[in-house]
């Protein structure tokens, strides 16, 4: 059966559409494959020419975009409502027809490798990118491993690899379009995703489970960068998904770190000056959600940070949530998510998280999700939380990593 | 095409605030900007106030204001409301914003009042801010990209009002003093200094302009009547020049940063200026992308520009390994020789001015792109342009225009270049004879 998830919002002026696979990066055999594929896959298809895709898209103003998630990879394009069919056309030959020529490869593959000395040479992106998933799933879980692969693994990737992995994005794609889009309109998209994904079906191909992660208790992965004027500290905690924690966990993640008004942002910047850059997220990935709590200091005061970070985050196990921080932090999501629905793209990339992790692509369900958290729940769900199994620390800068290993053995979380 | 509705409000206490209102959104950008940027800080060492426009964007937010709200306050209050709440700062002005669902509008506004007459600085926030500021200089020195750009255009002006550093510097913000923001505040924030742009959906314009009308009444700023224009730029007179810099970091790749002046807003060759800047960069039809991104020649190479009355900025950087900088280098010059060269054709220019508008199009489709553009746009023609006009404007320009302003961008041309991250010993650019400089 094909599926496909077409949603209207007339108010618009952009149509965002494309493909879904749930082959992601972190089912590549070398890593950086998928990556190397997604930049290959836009120089050309057997319809296409690279000047054509270049007029048809960026020549009437409209964006290509593929995103190289760890678990799914997105194909698409933001464009005005009068190219959306074309556009479709386009990215199906992109998935399903591209050339991959040799020269197109090499080139993408080098451009690769110097993205990742780029983002190994600041310790911010690579705290990002790099050492965050290392200490949560172990340095060589498939999830860990950088989207975008490592000098060693791109060295060893061939054209016949990159070929292969195109055939795994034909495994149960499924399609979406959002934005400003007329019944008339629909009635053809829909007709012709119907139409394109009907010859995936056939595809066999089953994607191999990701191993068990197996991490020591509160793991932790330092790097060293001597030449770095700021040190950045990332605590993570992993848990089991599913819908009710996910929309716990959303709440916490907000109060904690995710506005000006969170206590993270109030604590490490306002009353402390640690530095510029602080907050949370919340990933999902796999079967697992992972929240992450993040935050810059000066190197000399790393030890000081981490102490003073911990103590934030299971500070949400020990009491209540006031009256008021609840209904603050209710009323922060319930405003964010109106504000999640100002442009195509961003209505897309979160129907696509919630789709993908198996929730409803409704995201209209958001508004009564959030009023559903009471402060109970939170607080219950974080007393559980609160293991050392489920936490790791993530630490990048000019430190100094034994002491800062020593800090992190030693902070209580229970 | 979307339809939307304009208001403009203007107050005796010359306070201007713009309204626009867009069809079924479910959000509104209250955006605020001072003309007051790193133009206007007064010269380097002792004295200095490089740095202060950014490092007042930061104690903006902050209490006490009038209503005696603290920090915390405001930030709980924004935080309720479900504000994405930002700001700015630039070489000529300052900007602050917060988007809100249009429900919140009229509660937002009035944190907004309070904000923008607030005049107290708070001794203790100041310093505590200070090394927020300290670090967030930091963060940006140890991003090459960021080092490379910032060194260049301080280079490339020297001597002008666009040689400040937008974020200052260690030394210079350290020896900021609460007496001399507070006189930067008297000086540049009050209402006759200030637009107020606010864009959204779902506004009724009549009964906004009565909420805003009464709710800006009252609060008075010190007047000056007189809006204060940025300093102007004046290079030194052309001459094809091109100077070096580098400062070697240890980094795997090098960076470069080429930066020259191209016509600014006054000059006649602005808009068809605009048009060939979508034709040399970024997007896929662009002549950079064509010939260095996709050829594999450099996994990056961004052209930028900034706009001011007498002078544009214009600037290439690209990051490559250390061996290949000069090959890059190199290529990058031979394209702008050859742009310099190309002989532009009606139906190339047909499509840039489609593609400009289409991107312009989805850019504004979020209330926060669309107030940014409108502000910027205001600042910078000193009067609101809407999109229809600027469209009409892009429309009507001709080929022959189009090559007078690239003859007028290459007649002479002075270039500076920086380069940081690991250069090749002994590296310097070199130029060759048939160019411009």
């Amino acid at each position: 059966m094909c599926e496909v998830e077409i949603q209207s919002y007339p108010n618009l002026r952009t149509c965002t559409l494309g493909f879904v696979t749930h082959r992601g990066a972190a089912h590549d055999t070398i890593a950086g494959s998928t990556q190397v594929l997604l930049q290959t896959i836009f120089r050309g298809t057997r319809n296409y020419t690279e000047s054509d895709i270049a007029k048809m898209i960026d020549g009437t103003g409209g964006s290509l975009f593929s995103t190289t998630e760890k678990d799914f990879t997105i194909i698409g394009a933001q464009v005005q409502p009068k190219y959306a069919v074309n556009t479709l056309d386009l990215l199906f030959d992109s998935i399903s027809n591209p050339l991959i020529e040799k020269t197109h490869f090499e080139i993408e593959k080098e451009k690769l490798l110097q993205t990742y000395y780029q983002v190994q040479s600041n310790s911010l992106r690579r705290m990002i990118l790099f050492d965050a998933d290392k200490a949560v799933f172990g340095e060589t879980h498939p999830l860990s491993r950088p989207q975008i692969g490592t000098p060693d693994s791109l060295s060893k990737l061939s054209i016949e690899t990159i070929q292969n992995t195109q055939q795994d994005l034909l495994i149960k794609p499924w399609g979406f379009a959002v934005g400003n889009i007329s019944q008339k309109l629909k009635t053809q998209l829909k007709q012709k995703f119907q139409e394109y994904l009907s010859t995936t079906e056939s595809s066999s191909k089953k994607l191999i489970p990701f191993p068990k992660r197996e991490v020591p208790s509160k793991n932790i992965v330092t790097s060293l960068a001597r030449e770095d004027g700021n040190a950045y500290l990332c605590i993570n905690l992993i848990t089991k998904s599913n819908p009710k924690i996910i929309g716990l966990a959303r709440f916490s993640s907000a109060l904690l770190g995710e506005s000006f008004g969170s206590r993270m942002f109030t604590i490490l910047r306002d009353e402390k000056s640690f530095g510029y850059i602080t907050g949370s997220t919340l990933k999902l990935i796999d079967d697992s959600l992972v929240l992450r709590f993040f935050m810059e200091t000066k190197p000399s005061r790393t030890e000081e940070a981490i102490d003073t970070l911990t103590e934030i985050v299971i500070g949400l196990s020990k009491e209540e949530i006031s009256i008021t921080e609840y209904n603050k932090t209710r009323d922060f999501l319930l405003g964010n998510l109106d504000l999640s629905f100002d442009d195509s793209r961003r209505i897309a990339a979160r129907i696509i998280n919630r789709s993908v992790h198996g929730l409803s692509p409704d995201i209209e369900k958001g508004y009564k999700e959030i009023q559903s958290v009471t402060s109970e729940d939170v607080l219950s769900i974080w007393k559980t939380l609160c293991s050392p199994d489920k936490f790791s620390l993530a630490v990048v800068g000019n430190i100094d990593p034994l002491k800062v290993q020593e800090r992190w053995r030693n902070t209580q979380i229970s | 095409m979307i339809s939307e509705e304009s208001e403009t409000i203007s107050l005796d206490n010359n306070l201007n605030l713009n309204l626009v209102s867009i069809p079924g959104g479910r959000t509104v950008l209250f955006s605020v900007a001072f003309y007051a940027g790193a133009m206007y800080e007064t010269n380097f060492g002792k004295g200095s106030n490089d740095g202060i426009s950014h490092f007042l964007e930061h104690m903006f937010f902050k209490g006490p204001t009038p209503s005696n709200r603290t920090t915390k306050q405001l930030n709980d209050e924004f935080t309720r409301l479900g504000a994405d709440l930002n700001a700015g700062t630039t070489y000529d002005h300052t900007f602050y914003y917060a988007k809100v669902p249009t429900r919140n509008l009229h509660k937002v506004a009035e944190l907004w009042k309070d904000l923008l007459i607030k005049k107290d600085i708070d001794p203790v926030e100041f310093e505590a801010e200070k090394q927020v500021v300290l670090q967030e200089i930091q963060l940006y020195d140890d991003i090459p990209e960021f080092k490379a750009n910032f060194a260049v255009r301080k280079k490339h002006f020297a001597g002008t009002p666009l040689e400040h550093n937008i974020l200052g510097t260690l030394d210079s913000v350290s020896s900021i003093t609460l007496e001399m923001m507070t006189s930067y505040i008297d000086q540049y924030y009050s209402f006759d200094n200030a637009m107020v742009n606010i864009v959204g959906g779902g506004l009724d314009l009549k009964s906004e302009k009565e909420f805003l009308s009464s709710l800006f009444a009252d609060p008075i700023t010190n007047p000056r009547n007189v809006p204060i224009y940025p300093p102007s730029v004046k290079m030194p007179t052309k001459k094809s020049n091109i100077s070096f810099y580098s400062s070697p970091s240890p980094k795997p790749l090098s960076y470069v940063s080429l930066c020259w002046d191209t016509p600014g807003i006054s000059s006649k060759h602005f808009f068809p200026f605009l048009l060939l800047n979508t034709f040399l960069g970024n997007s896929r039809t662009s002549l950079l992308y064509k010939e260095i991104i996709s050829k594999g020649i450099a996994p990056s190479c961004n052209y930028g520009f900034e706009s001011f009355n007498d002078v544009c900025a214009a600037n290439i950087l690209f990051f490559s390994p250390p061996l290949k900088t000069d090959e890059v280098f190199n290529t990058v010059i031979d394209l702008l020789i050859k742009f310099k060269d190309m002989v532009i054709t009606s139906d190339e220019i047909q499509a840039l001015k489609e593609e400009i508008w289409g991107s312009f199009l989805a850019d504004i489709e979020d209330p926060t792109n669309y107030g940014i553009d409108l502000t910027q746009k205001h600042i910078k023609f000193r009067k609101l342009l809407p999109a229809k006009d600027f469209n009409d404007k892009i429309f009507r320009i001709t080929p022959e225009e189009i090559h007078s302003a690239k003859d007028q961008i290459f007649e002479e041309m002075n270039m500076t270049v920086y380069a940081t991250g690991t250069i090749p010993k002994d590296w310097e650019p070199k130029f060759p004879d048939k160019g411009p400089w």
